[in-house]
């Protein structure tokens, strides 16, 4: 196993942000941990990376990542790891970007950094590396700002790929772009890691856009996993209320309803007083067990007193 | 076919960085109804949208309305940039009743009526923005629209700042709102499920030209070009 995480806890200064989350990670797989702004996904690929923001901090939990206890490593240790055995993707393409250095060079650069490669031999695996990410070598020479958004996340995937990461995390690599471009490039973004054995936490807020990149599934609500699958079974047969919900909001191609089924009403925020299951309030199978006590989460399945 | 409210005849604008952002489009808005305008990022969409609603210019070609005085109001992606941060929320709805020349002392109900009518409570109007969800924002931004008694609604990506879940919120309310108030809609998005939901009709947008328009059913169910089959596709 590349990555356990057990019992993960992240309070921020309202209250628990993420509440004893644990799933693992093997080499050269893909999970996608997907639900809605503010469920906590992206503060635990943040713990994943060492870059908790301001006011976020670890409450509990273990984090072993190949033999390393990550919640005990300090900045030095994490210096050690970061961008080089643990890699990050973010929604913005030009914060991995430095607007004052062309593509090529800075994939030269990181070629460099990371693998002591010759000059020659890091141009070589650089254009290499444009290659894979259906960037012409011609543009190597292009600076940051005169790609398209698509060809900036392209980019900023090789950068996080090359020095060869046994884990990447991908914090909503695609929802900055176009949804006719989404399937393609989270479909480039696995193809890549896979290939070369590198672990993916794929963070979305779009199950619809990422399902299709993962080997499996974990949706988060409310700081907690809910719902945990391999992607094709979840799919079709979502055990979750909320995961049903998730994937019934999305307005298809094919027919136009009257109205859509939004989910009324709001997740709660860290810190809210929740008894029982927390998406209760809002699920229309809910009863007076659901409002008690708050189901657990089995190995595979889903954290619903209705789900057998 | 309705008579259009709205007509862009040979439009045509461009940019220093975009010389041709819009085309040479020609495009009729149905009174009462929702066109919808799909395209990929920089198909020019964003663009047309700002022409139909007068916040642009246009440098060759006509943008008019068939007839009589309408009044227009515009949702953009981004609903905070349409609230003043450092003002109650229920100011910001207040300010186009004031153009409108509306009595003072009946802007409290006024906007109360509008908070409801975007599903809030009326006790929202004291708050400041930063209070709110981003799908509170957007409904709160979609109220002030609403307060100028636009008769067209020009709205740009409303949802794609959204959470699933909120975006199948805040596009029923759009529907029901455009149904219930008999508003005109130019609706923008690059995604075709939120069009195919929107749209009585819709327009395909590529390089700043429109490359495919019609009936949302029937472009849907047989989509006639090449973009139009790419953006299903990927869907």
């Amino acid at each position: 196993m590349l990555l356990s995480v057990t019992g993960l806890s992240i309070a921020v200064a309202a209250g628990r942000a993420v509440d004893q989350v644990s799933f693992t990670l093997d080499r050269g797989e893909v999970l996608a941990l997907v639900g809605e702004s503010g469920a906590g996904k992206s503060l635990t690929g943040a713990a994943l990376i060492g870059l908790l923001p301001e006011g976020a901090r670890l409450a509990g939990g273990r984090l072993e990542f190949a033999g390393v206890a990550l919640e005990r490593l300090a900045e030095p240790g994490w210096r050690r790891l970061r961008g080089r055995r643990i890699g990050a993707v973010f929604q913005d393409p030009l914060a991995a970007l430095d607007p004052l250095a062309r593509i090529g060079d800075q994939l030269v650069e990181t070629l460099r950094v990371h693998h002591a490669a010759s000059r020659p031999r890091a141009r070589r695996q650089a254009a290499e590396w444009l290659a894979q990410v259906g960037i012409p070598a011609a543009r190597a020479r292009a600076w940051p700002h005169e790609l398209s958004g698509g060809m900036r996340q392209r980019v900023a995937i090789a950068l996080a790929l090359a020095p060869r990461p046994a884990l990447l995390i991908a914090d909503e690599p695609t929802t900055a772009l176009d949804v006719s471009l989404r399937g393609q490039v989270a479909a480039l973004l696995r193809r890549l890691a896979t290939g070369q054995g590198t672990a993916v936490l794929l963070i979305s807020h779009d199950i619809a856009s990422v399902a299709a990149a993962a080997d499996r599934v974990a949706v988060m609500y409310a700081g907690r996993i809910v719902e945990t699958g391999a992607t094709a079974a979840l799919l079709r047969a979502p055990a979750h209320p909320y995961t049903a919900a998730l994937l019934a909001a999305r307005p298809g191609i094919l027919h136009r309803p009257d109205r859509l089924p939004a989910i009324e009403g709001t997740m709660p925020p860290p810190g809210a007083t929740v008894t029982g299951c927390a998406f209760a309030p809002r699920c229309g199978r809910a009863d007076a067990r659901c409002a008690a006590e708050a189901p657990d989460l089995p190995p595979h399945g889903a954290a619903c007193w209705h789900h057998d | 076919m309705t008579e259009p409210l709205l007509v862009l005849d040979h439009v045509s604008r461009g940019f220093a960085g975009a010389p041709r952002a819009v085309d040479d489009v020609s495009l009729a808005l149905p009174a009462g109804a929702t066109l919808a305008v799909v395209g990929e990022s920089g198909s020019g969409k964003s663009t047309l949208a700002r022409l139909a609603a007068g916040l642009l210019r246009p440098q060759s070609g006509s943008v008019r309305f068939a007839a009589g005085r309408h009044r227009v109001a515009m949702v953009f992606q981004d609903p905070a940039g349409s609230l003043d941060p450092r003002w109650p929320v229920g100011a910001s709805i207040a300010e186009p009743l004031r153009a409108l020349g509306r009595r003072r002392d009946g802007h409290a109900a006024r906007v109360a009526a509008l908070l409801e009518q975007v599903g809030l409570p009326p006790a929202v109007a004291a708050r400041r923005p930063d209070r709110f969800s981003l799908g509170q924002v957007q409904r709160i931004a979609i109220a002030r629209a609403l307060a100028g008694e636009p008769d067209f609604l020009v709205c740009d990506e409303p949802t794609s700042a959204l959470d699933v879940s909120v975006q199948a919120q805040v596009l029923n309310l759009l529907r029901a709102l455009q149904r219930r108030l008999g508003l005109t809609m130019l609706f923008i998005s690059h995604d075709p499920g939120v069009v195919r939901f929107m749209a009585d009709t819709v327009a395909v947008m590529q390089h700043g030209r429109i490359v495919e328009a019609g009936a949302a059913a029937e472009v849907f169910a047989r989509p006639a070009h090449a973009v139009t089959r790419r953006l299903l596709a990927a869907a």
